[in-house]
């Protein structure tokens, strides 16, 4: 190896950043109620948030009965539950639905896995929305239900431990 | 009182109008008053190329370029506007060899989706208060992966290890670590 190709630089940009956050007062690190404005901001958007939810759940529901009658040879909506499972897992917690979170997850994980499902994967996959679209349905909110942790940890040990 | 924010300029990439709205919201309760958005990379570079920007806030799934291409040609393409744009990568991608692949294309900071106000000010902050210097090496440009200052015993494995002109030593360090939202 030439020490052309082992060359290694090290560069310290100027930071502009500092002296642009800069109130003039001399203060440091960020205002500690800050964080309680940004989170009741969040709070005051949930309900949008929700709308955006709750009509993903329904897309995702369309798209498991396309995939369904396909037998899973349909790959264009197979890829698309993917992206709206994805969603549903970044934006299902924001909503307040946390196990919409870890169902788009595992969601998600398992069809990644099983690009070509077969019979058994589609019952796996659609007992995955089937319970997607019940914590939506039924408004269950936060991430204590017990009936939907008793699924997802089951869903999950099928689907398996992330990489 | 602590840092005003109210001059930073942020861009937030993202194909989701919705989640583009919901980072705005905090960014704006947070005080920033410019935010600009971008609903792919392709369109996120010909923001950056309009106006300068202080951070970027960049997803990863994105059609038809995605955020790790996106946070690529920022910090590799001849003609980019800011190859030392501070870049949150903001992701439902929370995989270990994920988070790896966006550490190595050069992103500042990694943002697990769902996001929560609190992760987003904690790499906001981390960006303010904890620069870090920027690495070019042979299939790398970009912030120095090495995090933590520990007492690494072993053999320099940078080359020559020597520093760049006004520039620091590369600091010792184990094995470089992922960035756990």
């Amino acid at each position: 190896m030439s020490e052309q190709e082992t060359k290694v630089q090290i560069i310290n940009p100027p930071n502009s950043l500092r002296s642009r956050v800069d109130d003039g007062k001399g203060s440091k690190g960020l205002d500690p109620s800050l964080l309680a404005k940004a989170e009741k901001a969040m709070d005051d958007v949930k309900p949008q948030v929700q709308e955006h939810v709750k009509g993903e759940v329904g897309r995702l529901q369309a798209l498991m009965a396309k995939v369904s009658a396909s037998q899973g040879q349909d790959q264009a909506a197979l890829q698309e539950m993917f992206r709206v499972g994805f969603e549903l897992k970044g934006q299902g917690t924001s909503a307040g639905f946390n196990l919409i979170t870890r169902f788009g997850d595992s969601l998600c994980r398992y069809i990644e896995a099983n690009k070509t499902p077969g019979a058994k994967e589609l019952a796996i996959v659609k007992a995955h929305v089937d319970s997607i679209a019940a914590i939506m349905g039924r408004g269950i909110q936060g991430d204590q239900n017990p009936i939907g942790l008793a699924i997802a940890a089951e869903l999950e040990k099928v689907v398996g431990r992330p990489t | 009182m602590g840092y005003n924010l109210s001059k930073l300029r942020v861009l937030i990439v993202d194909d989701s109008k919705n989640m583009r709205m919901l980072v705005k919201t905090v960014l704006n309760a947070l005080g920033v008053q410019v935010v600009r958005e971008a609903g792919d990379g392709q369109a996120g570079l010909q923001e950056l190329r309009s106006g300068p920007v202080d951070i970027t806030i960049v997803d990863w799934v994105m059609e038809p370029m995605d955020g790790l291409e996106f946070v690529r040609q920022v910090r590799t393409a001849d003609d980019s506007p800011n190859p030392f744009l501070p870049m949150i990568m903001m992701t439902g991608h929370t995989e270990r060899h994920r988070i790896f692949k966006a550490r190595d294309a050069g992103v500042t900071e990694f943002l697990a989706k769902p996001i929560t106000a609190k992760t987003l000010l904690l790499r906001i902050s981390n960006i303010i208060e904890h620069p870090r210097p920027f690495v070019r090496a042979r299939g790398y440009f970009g912030p120095d992966r090495r995090r933590r200052n520990e007492d690494y015993q072993g053999p320099e494995r940078r080359g020559t290890g020597k520093p760049a002109e006004g520039g620091a030593s590369p600091t010792a360090a184990s094995d470089p670590k992922p960035v756990q939202a």
